[in-house]
Protein backbone atom coordinates (compact mmCIF):
# COMPACT_ATOMS: atom_id res chain seq x y z
CA UNK A 1 0.00 0.00 0.00
CA UNK A 2 3.53 2.12 0.15
CA UNK A 3 2.18 3.59 -3.28
CA UNK A 4 -0.33 5.05 -2.15
CA UNK A 5 1.12 6.96 0.97
CA UNK A 6 1.43 10.34 -1.53
CA UNK A 7 -2.30 9.89 -2.21
CA UNK A 8 -4.18 8.78 1.28
CA UNK A 9 -3.99 11.71 3.68
CA UNK A 10 -2.99 10.95 7.34
CA UNK A 11 -1.63 7.72 6.02
CA UNK A 12 -0.73 6.32 9.69
CA UNK A 13 -4.31 5.83 10.41
CA UNK A 14 -4.80 4.29 6.78
CA UNK A 15 -1.77 2.15 8.04
CA UNK A 16 -3.46 1.35 11.36
CA UNK A 17 -6.76 0.42 10.73
CA UNK A 18 -5.97 -1.91 8.07
CA UNK A 19 -3.84 -4.06 10.35
CA UNK A 20 -6.74 -4.04 12.37
CA UNK A 21 -9.49 -6.86 12.92
CA UNK A 22 -12.49 -5.79 10.38
CA UNK A 23 -15.60 -4.75 12.15
CA UNK A 24 -18.63 -6.80 11.31
CA UNK A 25 -21.73 -4.67 9.97
CA UNK A 26 -24.95 -5.41 9.24
CA UNK A 27 -28.04 -3.95 7.14
CA UNK A 28 -31.63 -3.96 8.15
CA UNK A 29 -34.06 -5.49 5.73
CA UNK A 30 -37.05 -4.31 5.96
CA UNK A 31 -38.88 -6.19 3.48
CA UNK A 32 -38.65 -8.90 6.61
CA UNK A 33 -37.34 -7.17 9.87
CA UNK A 34 -40.21 -7.47 12.74
CA UNK A 35 -40.86 -3.93 14.63
CA UNK A 36 -38.54 -5.34 17.35
CA UNK A 37 -35.79 -6.31 14.80
CA UNK A 38 -33.51 -3.92 17.18
CA UNK A 39 -34.23 -5.25 20.75
CA UNK A 40 -33.91 -9.19 18.87
CA UNK A 41 -30.99 -8.07 17.65
CA UNK A 42 -29.31 -6.62 20.62
CA UNK A 43 -30.40 -10.31 22.12
CA UNK A 44 -27.63 -11.90 20.21
CA UNK A 45 -24.86 -9.50 19.48
CA UNK A 46 -23.62 -5.77 20.85
CA UNK A 47 -24.66 -3.40 18.89
CA UNK A 48 -24.02 0.04 17.37
CA UNK A 49 -25.83 1.80 14.88
CA UNK A 50 -23.64 3.62 12.22
CA UNK A 51 -23.78 7.45 12.96
CA UNK A 52 -25.20 7.49 9.01
CA UNK A 53 -27.24 5.10 8.25
CA UNK A 54 -29.68 4.13 10.95
CA UNK A 55 -29.76 0.48 8.56
CA UNK A 56 -26.57 -0.24 9.39
CA UNK A 57 -25.21 -1.89 12.74
CA UNK A 58 -21.84 -2.68 14.09
CA UNK A 59 -21.46 -5.79 15.60
CA UNK A 60 -18.70 -5.58 18.42
CA UNK A 61 -16.19 -8.05 18.52
CA UNK A 62 -18.16 -10.31 16.54
CA UNK A 63 -16.57 -13.19 14.10
CA UNK A 64 -19.66 -14.65 12.69
CA UNK A 65 -22.96 -12.19 11.94
CA UNK A 66 -24.60 -14.60 9.97
CA UNK A 67 -25.29 -17.41 12.86
CA UNK A 68 -28.43 -16.02 14.19
CA UNK A 69 -32.54 -16.68 13.41
CA UNK A 70 -32.51 -12.94 12.35
CA UNK A 71 -30.20 -13.62 9.47
CA UNK A 72 -31.30 -16.94 8.51
CA UNK A 73 -34.87 -15.37 8.08
CA UNK A 74 -33.58 -12.96 6.00
CA UNK A 75 -33.99 -10.04 8.44
CA UNK A 76 -30.63 -8.38 8.11
CA UNK A 77 -27.68 -8.67 5.39
CA UNK A 78 -23.84 -8.70 6.45
CA UNK A 79 -22.26 -5.99 4.52
CA UNK A 80 -19.20 -3.74 4.69
CA UNK A 81 -20.52 -0.29 5.86
CA UNK A 82 -18.64 1.22 3.30
CA UNK A 83 -20.50 -1.46 0.67
CA UNK A 84 -24.09 0.45 1.28
CA UNK A 85 -23.09 3.87 0.28
CA UNK A 86 -23.05 3.51 -3.28
CA UNK A 87 -26.76 2.52 -3.20
CA UNK A 88 -27.26 5.38 -0.63
CA UNK A 89 -25.63 7.51 -3.13
CA UNK A 90 -27.91 6.14 -6.29
CA UNK A 91 -30.80 6.82 -3.88
CA UNK A 92 -33.56 4.71 -5.31
CA UNK A 93 -37.51 5.41 -4.83
CA UNK A 94 -40.38 3.32 -4.78
CA UNK A 95 -41.45 3.21 -8.03
CA UNK A 96 -38.17 3.05 -9.96
CA UNK A 97 -36.68 0.63 -12.46
CA UNK A 98 -33.23 0.29 -11.42
CA UNK A 99 -30.33 -2.05 -13.30
CA UNK A 100 -27.67 -3.29 -11.05
CA UNK A 101 -25.31 -4.65 -13.98
CA UNK A 102 -22.79 -6.67 -12.13
CA UNK A 103 -24.83 -8.23 -8.69
CA UNK A 104 -23.45 -10.95 -7.10
CA UNK A 105 -23.59 -11.68 -4.54
CA UNK A 106 -26.84 -9.36 -4.12
CA UNK A 107 -25.86 -7.25 -1.71
CA UNK A 108 -26.94 -4.17 -3.27
CA UNK A 109 -29.19 -5.94 -5.06
CA UNK A 110 -31.41 -6.30 -2.42
CA UNK A 111 -30.79 -3.07 -0.72
CA UNK A 112 -32.45 -1.59 -3.89
CA UNK A 113 -35.20 -3.70 -3.18
CA UNK A 114 -35.32 -2.69 0.29
CA UNK A 115 -35.30 0.95 -0.31
CA UNK A 116 -38.14 0.96 -3.24
CA UNK A 117 -40.14 -1.26 -0.25
CA UNK A 118 -40.41 -3.91 -3.21
CA UNK A 119 -42.70 -1.38 -5.58
CA UNK A 120 -41.19 -1.02 -9.09
CA UNK A 121 -39.17 -3.45 -10.84
CA UNK A 122 -34.77 -4.35 -10.10
CA UNK A 123 -33.12 -6.10 -12.98
CA UNK A 124 -29.86 -7.74 -11.26
CA UNK A 125 -27.60 -9.03 -13.53
CA UNK A 126 -24.91 -11.16 -13.28
CA UNK A 127 -21.91 -12.47 -15.64
CA UNK A 128 -20.75 -15.54 -13.76
CA UNK A 129 -23.10 -19.03 -13.54
CA UNK A 130 -21.78 -19.99 -10.60
CA UNK A 131 -22.23 -16.11 -8.45
CA UNK A 132 -25.65 -16.53 -9.95
CA UNK A 133 -26.26 -18.91 -7.08
CA UNK A 134 -25.26 -16.94 -4.01
CA UNK A 135 -27.67 -13.99 -5.98
CA UNK A 136 -30.74 -15.79 -5.90
CA UNK A 137 -30.03 -17.53 -2.47
CA UNK A 138 -29.65 -13.43 -0.92
CA UNK A 139 -32.95 -12.48 -3.43
CA UNK A 140 -34.92 -15.20 -1.66
CA UNK A 141 -33.65 -14.96 1.97
CA UNK A 142 -34.30 -11.29 2.22
CA UNK A 143 -37.81 -11.40 0.37
CA UNK A 144 -36.55 -9.10 -2.64
CA UNK A 145 -40.14 -10.32 -5.21
CA UNK A 146 -38.81 -7.07 -7.04
CA UNK A 147 -35.42 -8.48 -8.26
CA UNK A 148 -35.56 -10.29 -11.90
CA UNK A 149 -32.32 -12.27 -12.29
CA UNK A 150 -30.68 -12.00 -15.66
CA UNK A 151 -27.17 -13.92 -16.38
CA UNK A 152 -25.67 -12.11 -18.86
CA UNK A 153 -22.20 -10.13 -19.66
CA UNK A 154 -23.26 -6.88 -18.93
CA UNK A 155 -21.79 -5.27 -22.07
CA UNK A 156 -24.06 -7.37 -23.99
CA UNK A 157 -27.92 -6.29 -22.13
CA UNK A 158 -29.89 -5.39 -24.98
CA UNK A 159 -31.07 -2.28 -25.18
CA UNK A 160 -34.36 -2.31 -25.63
CA UNK A 161 -35.31 -1.41 -22.13
CA UNK A 162 -34.42 1.45 -20.12
CA UNK A 163 -34.34 2.75 -16.66
CA UNK A 164 -34.59 5.31 -13.85
CA UNK A 165 -31.29 3.99 -12.65
CA UNK A 166 -28.27 2.12 -12.99
CA UNK A 167 -25.45 0.80 -10.73
CA UNK A 168 -22.44 -0.30 -12.01
CA UNK A 169 -20.66 -1.69 -8.99
CA UNK A 170 -17.78 -2.99 -10.94
CA UNK A 171 -15.27 -5.88 -11.18
CA UNK A 172 -12.38 -4.43 -9.74
CA UNK A 173 -9.15 -5.03 -7.74
CA UNK A 174 -10.41 -5.33 -4.54
CA UNK A 175 -7.42 -3.58 -3.22
CA UNK A 176 -10.45 -1.75 -0.33
CA UNK A 177 -10.88 -5.01 1.46
CA UNK A 178 -7.33 -6.89 0.57
CA UNK A 179 -5.36 -3.87 2.42
CA UNK A 180 -6.80 -6.25 5.64
CA UNK A 181 -5.96 -9.35 4.30
CA UNK A 182 -1.77 -10.13 4.93
CA UNK A 183 -2.19 -13.17 2.28
CA UNK A 184 -3.65 -11.20 -0.30
CA UNK A 185 -1.70 -9.31 -2.94
CA UNK A 186 -2.34 -5.64 -4.62
CA UNK A 187 -3.27 -5.83 -8.07
CA UNK A 188 -0.16 -4.42 -10.18
CA UNK A 189 -0.23 -1.25 -12.04
CA UNK A 190 -0.58 -3.16 -15.07
CA UNK A 191 -3.72 -5.37 -14.17
CA UNK A 192 -5.33 -2.27 -12.81
CA UNK A 193 -5.59 -0.81 -16.10
CA UNK A 194 -6.70 -3.72 -17.96
CA UNK A 195 -9.15 -3.97 -15.47
CA UNK A 196 -9.78 -0.43 -16.40
CA UNK A 197 -10.85 -0.95 -19.82
CA UNK A 198 -13.47 -3.24 -18.72
CA UNK A 199 -14.96 -0.98 -16.24
CA UNK A 200 -15.22 2.01 -18.81
CA UNK A 201 -17.31 -0.44 -21.28
CA UNK A 202 -19.72 -1.59 -18.72
CA UNK A 203 -20.11 2.45 -17.78
CA UNK A 204 -20.56 3.53 -21.05
CA UNK A 205 -23.14 0.43 -21.54
CA UNK A 206 -24.85 1.84 -18.55
CA UNK A 207 -25.24 5.65 -20.30
CA UNK A 208 -27.08 3.54 -22.69
CA UNK A 209 -29.57 1.33 -20.94
CA UNK A 210 -30.61 4.86 -18.73
CA UNK A 211 -33.24 7.44 -19.44
CA UNK A 212 -32.58 10.99 -20.03
CA UNK A 213 -32.05 12.95 -16.99
CA UNK A 214 -31.69 9.27 -15.57
CA UNK A 215 -28.87 8.43 -13.27
CA UNK A 216 -25.58 6.03 -13.25
CA UNK A 217 -23.84 5.31 -10.07
CA UNK A 218 -20.23 3.90 -10.31
CA UNK A 219 -18.79 2.25 -7.56
CA UNK A 220 -15.69 0.03 -6.78
CA UNK A 221 -13.37 -1.31 -4.02
CA UNK A 222 -10.11 -0.56 -4.94
CA UNK A 223 -7.88 2.40 -4.35
CA UNK A 224 -5.84 2.45 -8.06
CA UNK A 225 -6.63 5.71 -9.45
CA UNK A 226 -6.50 3.49 -13.30
CA UNK A 227 -9.45 1.79 -11.95
CA UNK A 228 -11.52 4.91 -10.50
CA UNK A 229 -10.64 8.56 -11.73
CA UNK A 230 -8.76 7.20 -14.70
CA UNK A 231 -12.23 5.99 -15.71
CA UNK A 232 -14.47 8.31 -14.82
CA UNK A 233 -12.32 10.79 -16.66
CA UNK A 234 -12.48 8.79 -19.37
CA UNK A 235 -15.93 8.42 -19.70
CA UNK A 236 -17.03 12.22 -19.30
CA UNK A 237 -14.53 12.73 -22.47
CA UNK A 238 -16.60 10.50 -24.81
CA UNK A 239 -20.12 10.83 -23.39
CA UNK A 240 -23.11 13.26 -23.14
CA UNK A 241 -22.93 12.88 -19.16
CA UNK A 242 -22.28 15.04 -16.09
CA UNK A 243 -20.54 14.65 -12.75
CA UNK A 244 -22.83 15.46 -9.56
CA UNK A 245 -21.04 16.09 -6.52
CA UNK A 246 -21.88 13.86 -3.91
CA UNK A 247 -22.22 14.69 -0.19
CA UNK A 248 -21.88 12.38 2.82
CA UNK A 249 -22.72 12.57 6.24
CA UNK A 250 -19.05 10.98 7.50
CA UNK A 251 -15.51 11.79 6.91
CA UNK A 252 -14.07 10.98 3.66
CA UNK A 253 -11.88 12.28 1.16
CA UNK A 254 -12.89 13.77 -2.66
CA UNK A 255 -11.71 12.05 -5.54
CA UNK A 256 -8.44 12.81 -7.04
CA UNK A 257 -7.73 15.42 -9.57
CA UNK A 258 -4.18 13.70 -11.04
CA UNK A 259 -1.79 10.98 -9.97
CA UNK A 260 1.33 10.28 -11.27
CA UNK A 261 1.37 11.20 -14.58
CA UNK A 262 -2.01 11.54 -15.39
CA UNK A 263 -4.48 14.66 -14.77
CA UNK A 264 -8.03 13.60 -14.50
CA UNK A 265 -9.22 16.90 -13.82
CA UNK A 266 -10.80 19.35 -11.50
CA UNK A 267 -14.41 17.68 -11.92
CA UNK A 268 -13.24 14.94 -9.88
CA UNK A 269 -13.62 16.23 -6.61
CA UNK A 270 -17.10 15.69 -7.11
CA UNK A 271 -16.77 11.90 -6.99
CA UNK A 272 -15.62 10.33 -3.43
CA UNK A 273 -12.80 8.36 -1.82
CA UNK A 274 -13.66 5.98 1.35
CA UNK A 275 -10.70 4.89 3.30
CA UNK A 276 -10.47 2.00 5.75
CA UNK A 277 -9.74 4.72 8.88
CA UNK A 278 -12.91 6.84 7.56
CA UNK A 279 -15.90 4.58 9.34
CA UNK A 280 -13.26 1.26 10.41
CA UNK A 281 -14.55 -0.58 7.34
CA UNK A 282 -12.99 -1.19 3.39
CA UNK A 283 -12.34 1.20 0.83
CA UNK A 284 -14.66 2.50 -1.96
CA UNK A 285 -14.54 5.17 -4.28
CA UNK A 286 -17.92 6.20 -5.61
CA UNK A 287 -19.01 8.54 -8.62
CA UNK A 288 -22.81 9.63 -9.60
CA UNK A 289 -23.38 10.49 -13.25
CA UNK A 290 -26.31 12.54 -14.80
CA UNK A 291 -26.85 11.33 -18.12
CA UNK B 1 -53.82 -24.43 -13.55
CA UNK B 2 -53.62 -20.40 -13.98
CA UNK B 3 -51.96 -17.82 -12.12
CA UNK B 4 -55.32 -16.72 -10.78
CA UNK B 5 -56.06 -19.81 -9.36
CA UNK B 6 -52.83 -19.74 -7.30
CA UNK B 7 -53.79 -16.18 -5.85
CA UNK B 8 -57.35 -17.56 -5.00
CA UNK B 9 -55.51 -20.61 -2.76
CA UNK B 10 -53.43 -18.37 -1.12
CA UNK B 11 -56.55 -15.85 -0.49
CA UNK B 12 -58.52 -19.15 0.09
CA UNK B 13 -55.76 -20.68 2.50
CA UNK B 14 -54.36 -17.99 4.45
CA UNK B 15 -56.68 -15.09 3.82
CA UNK B 16 -53.57 -13.35 2.22
CA UNK B 17 -54.72 -10.68 -0.46
CA UNK B 18 -51.41 -9.80 -2.38
CA UNK B 19 -50.61 -7.02 -4.91
CA UNK B 20 -47.85 -9.06 -6.59
CA UNK B 21 -47.95 -10.96 -9.09
CA UNK B 22 -47.51 -14.81 -9.96
CA UNK B 23 -45.82 -15.78 -13.26
CA UNK B 24 -45.36 -19.75 -14.47
CA UNK B 25 -42.57 -20.75 -14.94
CA UNK B 26 -42.36 -24.43 -13.90
CA UNK B 27 -43.20 -23.02 -10.10
CA UNK B 28 -45.52 -19.76 -9.82
CA UNK B 29 -43.20 -17.09 -8.97
CA UNK B 30 -43.95 -13.94 -6.76
CA UNK B 31 -42.80 -10.53 -8.58
CA UNK B 32 -43.86 -7.31 -9.78
CA UNK B 33 -43.11 -7.36 -13.90
CA UNK B 34 -42.21 -10.82 -15.07
CA UNK B 35 -40.45 -11.14 -18.89
CA UNK B 36 -39.66 -14.24 -20.45
CA UNK B 37 -35.63 -13.01 -20.86
CA UNK B 38 -35.16 -12.67 -17.14
CA UNK B 39 -33.65 -16.07 -15.76
CA UNK B 40 -35.91 -15.77 -12.67
CA UNK B 41 -38.73 -13.15 -11.70
CA UNK B 42 -39.12 -12.28 -8.25
CA UNK B 43 -38.96 -15.36 -5.96
CA UNK B 44 -40.50 -18.83 -5.94
CA UNK B 45 -43.55 -18.77 -4.23
CA UNK B 46 -45.71 -21.73 -4.90
CA UNK B 47 -45.40 -25.28 -6.08
CA UNK B 48 -47.88 -27.45 -7.80
CA UNK B 49 -47.47 -30.83 -5.97
CA UNK B 50 -49.41 -34.21 -7.08
CA UNK B 51 -51.54 -33.27 -3.94
CA UNK B 52 -52.74 -29.74 -4.51
CA UNK B 53 -50.25 -26.16 -3.71
CA UNK B 54 -47.79 -25.72 -1.60
CA UNK B 55 -46.19 -22.44 -0.90
CA UNK B 56 -42.72 -22.31 -0.29
CA UNK B 57 -41.23 -21.46 3.19
CA UNK B 58 -39.41 -17.99 1.86
CA UNK B 59 -42.81 -16.88 0.70
CA UNK B 60 -44.69 -17.51 3.37
CA UNK B 61 -42.16 -15.63 5.60
CA UNK B 62 -43.04 -12.54 2.93
CA UNK B 63 -45.93 -12.54 3.18
CA UNK B 64 -46.07 -13.21 7.46
CA UNK B 65 -47.74 -9.89 7.91
CA UNK B 66 -50.96 -10.86 5.63
CA UNK B 67 -51.55 -14.42 7.13
CA UNK B 68 -54.86 -14.65 8.99
CA UNK B 69 -55.75 -18.43 8.52
CA UNK B 70 -53.77 -21.76 9.17
CA UNK B 71 -51.17 -19.91 11.15
CA UNK B 72 -49.56 -22.21 13.93
CA UNK B 73 -47.48 -20.85 16.06
CA UNK B 74 -45.15 -22.85 17.66
CA UNK B 75 -42.50 -22.76 20.73
CA UNK B 76 -38.91 -23.24 20.65
CA UNK B 77 -39.40 -27.03 21.82
CA UNK B 78 -41.81 -27.52 19.42
CA UNK B 79 -40.00 -25.53 16.48
CA UNK B 80 -36.93 -27.58 17.39
CA UNK B 81 -38.69 -30.88 17.07
CA UNK B 82 -40.10 -29.94 13.72
CA UNK B 83 -36.95 -29.55 12.65
CA UNK B 84 -35.69 -33.21 13.33
CA UNK B 85 -38.44 -34.28 11.80
CA UNK B 86 -40.82 -35.23 14.47
CA UNK B 87 -44.39 -34.36 14.65
CA UNK B 88 -46.65 -32.20 17.09
CA UNK B 89 -50.04 -32.16 18.15
CA UNK B 90 -52.72 -29.82 16.56
CA UNK B 91 -56.20 -29.63 16.18
CA UNK B 92 -58.95 -27.51 14.83
CA UNK B 93 -57.27 -27.31 11.16
CA UNK B 94 -58.23 -28.09 7.69
CA UNK B 95 -55.87 -30.80 6.20
CA UNK B 96 -53.35 -28.37 4.10
CA UNK B 97 -50.18 -26.49 4.42
CA UNK B 98 -49.76 -24.11 7.16
CA UNK B 99 -47.51 -21.12 8.23
CA UNK B 100 -45.22 -21.94 11.44
CA UNK B 101 -44.48 -18.90 13.52
CA UNK B 102 -41.95 -18.88 16.37
CA UNK B 103 -41.68 -15.36 18.69
CA UNK B 104 -44.44 -13.92 16.21
CA UNK B 105 -41.98 -14.81 13.15
CA UNK B 106 -42.72 -16.43 10.41
CA UNK B 107 -40.36 -19.71 10.44
CA UNK B 108 -42.04 -21.43 7.14
CA UNK B 109 -44.46 -24.29 5.65
CA UNK B 110 -45.87 -26.98 7.58
CA UNK B 111 -48.83 -29.66 6.82
CA UNK B 112 -51.39 -30.45 8.89
CA UNK B 113 -53.37 -33.93 9.14
CA UNK B 114 -55.30 -36.15 11.44
CA UNK B 115 -54.37 -33.62 14.27
CA UNK B 116 -50.34 -33.47 13.67
CA UNK B 117 -48.68 -30.86 11.93
CA UNK B 118 -45.23 -31.35 10.29
CA UNK B 119 -42.40 -29.32 9.10
CA UNK B 120 -42.11 -28.54 5.31
CA UNK B 121 -38.87 -26.31 5.76
CA UNK B 122 -36.08 -27.64 3.80
CA UNK B 123 -34.23 -29.99 5.30
CA UNK B 124 -30.78 -28.68 4.43
CA UNK B 125 -32.16 -24.73 5.55
CA UNK B 126 -33.81 -26.64 8.61
CA UNK B 127 -30.89 -27.77 9.97
CA UNK B 128 -29.20 -23.91 9.47
CA UNK B 129 -32.23 -22.98 11.82
CA UNK B 130 -31.42 -25.48 14.25
CA UNK B 131 -28.28 -24.50 14.47
CA UNK B 132 -29.35 -20.52 14.73
CA UNK B 133 -31.69 -20.93 17.40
Amino acid sequence: MNKYRGIIPNFEAFQEECQKEPISTVRRNDIKARKDFEEKLAEDFEIEKASWNDKVYRLKDEKKPGKSMLHWRGEYYVQEESASVPVTVLNPRPGDHVLDMCAAPGGKTTQIADRIDNKGLVVANEVSDQRMKSLHANIYRTGAYSVNALNEDGRMIPEDREFDKVLVDAPCSGEGNNCRREDEEMASEQESKGLADLQLELLEKAFNLVKDDGVVVYSTCTFSPFENEYVVSQALEGNDVKLESIDLDFQHERGLESYQDSEFGREMSKTVRIYPHHIESGGMYVAKFRC
Amino acid sequence: MQSSDVREYVKERFSAELDGEFYYNGDYWYCREPEERYETNGIRAVRDMDIGLKPTSYFLQLIQDEIEKNRVDVSREELEALLTGDMIEYSGLEKGYVALFFEDRCIGCGFYMDELISSRVPEGRGKELSKAL
